[in-house]
C-alpha cells in the first residue's frame, strides 16, 4: 500500500519547487472558451499568442457553440424615443424577476444613427436606419452590423433608395443566417397593404459581398402590420417565414386561406407550407407563426382560447403537426 | 468526509509489486509505481484501452510516464466514481476543493494525455473558473505566461479595450 498521507504530499511538494505545468495551445484553447465575452477580450492582453487565438475564427466558433447553452435574452426598451438593445442572461430572470435594465450608451441606438433592431443571430445584431428628404420622398436605408458582447460594429451598409410615394407602402426586414455558404443576410420585404394587385418585393443582401438581389415570386400576400412587429417574418434554421393569404382575389367562391411562406437562405427560393389539417379558419381571426424550441409553431387566438402546433420537422407539414 | 476520501484512496489497492493476473489492469506512473485498477476503469482511459485493444488484451501493464504517482489515484478516484454513476455535484466540489492550481494544471494535463473526458472537460471548466474575472497579471502568473508585448504595444491595447477593465475581482495570493 502506497497511499501518501497528506501531509507527506504537501512536503515533498514544497522541497522540490517544480516549474510550472505548461498547458498546450489546444488546452488553453478550451479553457478560454468557456470565457465571458468582456473577460476574454481583456485577455488579449495576456501574450501576442493569447491575441492571436481569441482573434482566431475557428477559436471565436468554438466559443460561440458553448456560448449558445447558456441563453441570452435580447430587450429593446424605448426612452424618450430613442431605442436600447440590452442582452442579458436568461438565468438572471430566473434569479429574479425585476430588471433594471442599464442606461449604457454602448447599448443605445440612436449614435449609431439607427433606429430599429432587425433581428440576431449568433450574438451579432443587426440594425437599421434612414434618412428621408422631404422634398423628393426619397427613403435611404442602411445597415449596420454590430456584436454588442465586444462592442465592434460595422460601417453602414447596403445603401438603398425607395420613393416613399404611398402611406401604406413600406420595407420590413428580417436577419438570418446561410448555414451552407455561412453567410449572414438581410431580408427586405415590402408589400403594399390593402392593395391586392401590386407585387410582393423581396429583396437578400448578402453580409460578405454586401449586395442586395431581387427575388421575385412571392406566391401570396404576406400579412402584415405597418406598426409593431406581430406579423414580421420568423428565422429558423436557414429560413425566413411569413404568414400570409393565398392569393384568391378575382374569384368569387374564394374563401382566405392562410398559408405559410417559407424563403430558403441557401437557394434563395421560396415554398409554400399549410396550416395543420384540423385548423379551420372561422371567425376571421389571423393566426400567427413563431419559433419555440427549435420548431415553427403555429398559432391563433379564439377569445377564450389559444390554440398553438408544433410542426416537429420542418417543411414536412402533413404529418407532422402535433397539436398542444 | 475525510474519512471517507481515504477509504477510497485504500479500496484502489495500490501495490509496488507487478504480479502478473489476467483479471486486472497494471498502470505504472512516471515514477515506476504500479496501481492494480479493474478493466472497467481502463474503459474510461482511451488511451490505455486502445492500448490493451492493439495487443488483444495480451499486455495489461501499461506505463504512463507523464503521469505522477501524486496523480493518478486521483484520476483513478475520478473514473470510479464515473462508472458507478456517482459523479455528483457536490462530489466534484469536494474533489478540487482539495487542489491547489498546480495539482488541477497537472490533473488535467493527465485527463488529456489518459483521453478521458468527462474529466477534462470538468477541469477545464474548473481552470475557467478559478481565472474568471481575473487581471492579466494574475492569469500570466497562473499559467506562468512570459508577456511579449513592449510595453508601448500592451499600452496601445489595453487603451483600446479599455471597457473590458471595469469589475475585475483584486488578485488572491497565488496558491502555487
Amino acid at each position: 500500500m502506497v497511499t501518501l498521507p497528506p501531509k507527506l504530499r504537501c512536503r515533498r511538494r514544497k522541497s522540490k519547487p517544480s516549474p510550472l505545468t505548461i498547458l498546450s495551445n489546444d488546452l488553453i484553447a478550451d479553457i478560454l472558451s468557456r470565457l465571458t465575452v468582456k473577460h476574454l477580450m481583456q485577455m488579449k492582453c495576456v501574450s501576442k499568442s493569447w491575441n492571436n487565438l481569441i482573434s482566431d475564427p475557428i477559436f471565436i466558433k468554438i466559443h460561440l457553440h458553448r456560448s449558445s447553452l447558456n441563453p441570452q435574452f435580447s430587450l429593446i426598451s424605448s426612452h424618450n424615443d430613442d431605442h436600447s438593445f440590452v442582452p442579458f442572461p436568461v438565468t438572471r430572470l430566473w434569479e429574479n424577476r425585476r430588471i433594471n435594465l442599464p442606461r449604457d450608451p454602448c447599448f443605445q441606438l440612436h449614435n449609431k444613427n439607427c433606429y430599429d433592431v432587425v433581428g440576431s443571430c449568433n450574438g451579432l445584431v443587426c440594425l437599421v436606419g434612414y434618412s428621408l428628404n422631404v422634398i423628393t420622398r426619397y427613403k435611404k436605408f442602411w445597415l449596420r452590423f454590430w456584436n454588442p458582447a465586444t462592442r465592434a460594429i460595422s460601417q453602414k451598409l447596403g445603401f438603398f433608395f425607395y420613393y416613399d410615394r404611398y402611406k401604406y407602402e413600406y420595407y420590413k426586414f428580417m436577419f438570418g443566417y446561410d448555414n451552407s455558404t455561412e453567410t449572414y443576410k438581410v431580408v427586405a420585404l415590402r408589400s403594399v397593404t390593402n392593395h391586392p394587385l401590386s407585387e410582393t418585393d423581396v429583396k437578400v443582401f448578402s453580409l460578405g459581398d454586401n449586395v442586395w438581389r431581387t427575388i421575385h415570386g412571392f406566391p401570396a400576400i404576406p400579412l402584415q402590420l405597418h406598426f409593431g412587429h406581430e406579423y414580421d417574418g420568423v428565422h429558423l434554421s436557414c429560413t425566413i417565414n411569413w404568414m400570409a393569404i393565398q392569393d384568391v382575389f378575382g374569384r368569387d367562391d374564394a374563401v382566405e386561406q392562410y398559408v405559410i411562406i417559407s424563403l430558403d437562405l441557401s437557394t434563395e427560393t421560396f415554398t409554400q407550407l399549410m396550416p395543420p389539417e384540423n385548423y379551420d379558419n372561422y371567425g376571421g381571426i389571423s393566426p400567427n407563426i413563431c419559433v419555440l424550441m427549435d420548431s415553427l409553431c403555429f398559432s391563433y387566438d379564439e377569445e377564450a382560447e389559444f390554440f398553438i402546433w408544433r410542426m416537429t420537422k420542418f417543411g414536412d407539414e402533413k404529418s407532422c403537426y402535433s397539436e398542444s | 468526509m475525510a474519512e471517507e476520501v481515504s477509504s477510497q484512496m485504500n479500496s484502489l489497492s495500490i501495490s509496488e509489486t507487478n504480479p502478473s493476473s489476467s483479471a486486472t489492469i497494471s498502470l505504472v506512473s512516471g515514477d515506476d509505481i504500479v496501481f492494480k485498477v479493474e478493466p472497467t476503469i481502463a474503459k474510461e482511459m482511451e488511451t490505455v484501452q486502445s492500448f490493451i485493444d492493439e495487443t488483444d488484451g495480451k499486455i495489461t501493464t501499461i506505463p504512463l510516464p507523464n503521469i505522477s504517482s501524486h496523480d493518478l489515484p486521483y484520476v483513478i478516484e475520478y473514473c470510479e466514481k464515473s462508472i458507478a454513476g456517482k459523479i455528483t455535484k457536490e462530489f466534484e466540489a469536494e474533489f478540487v476543493k482539495k487542489l491547489n492550481n498546480e495539482e488541477v494544471k497537472e490533473l488535467f494535463l493527465a485527463a488529456n494525455y489518459l483521453n478521458i473526458k468527462k474529466l477534462l472537460d470538468f477541469l477545464s471548466q474548473v481552470i475557467a473558473d478559478r481565472i474568471a474575472n481575473k487581471s492579466v497579471e494574475y492569469v500570466r502568473r497562473y499559467f506562468g505566461i512570459e508577456n511579449d508585448f513592449t510595453p508601448e504595444e500592451e499600452a496601445k491595447l489595453r487603451e483600446e479595450l479599455a471597457w473590458t477593465f471595469t469589475g475585475v475581482d483584486p488578485d488572491d495570493e497565488d496558491e502555487n
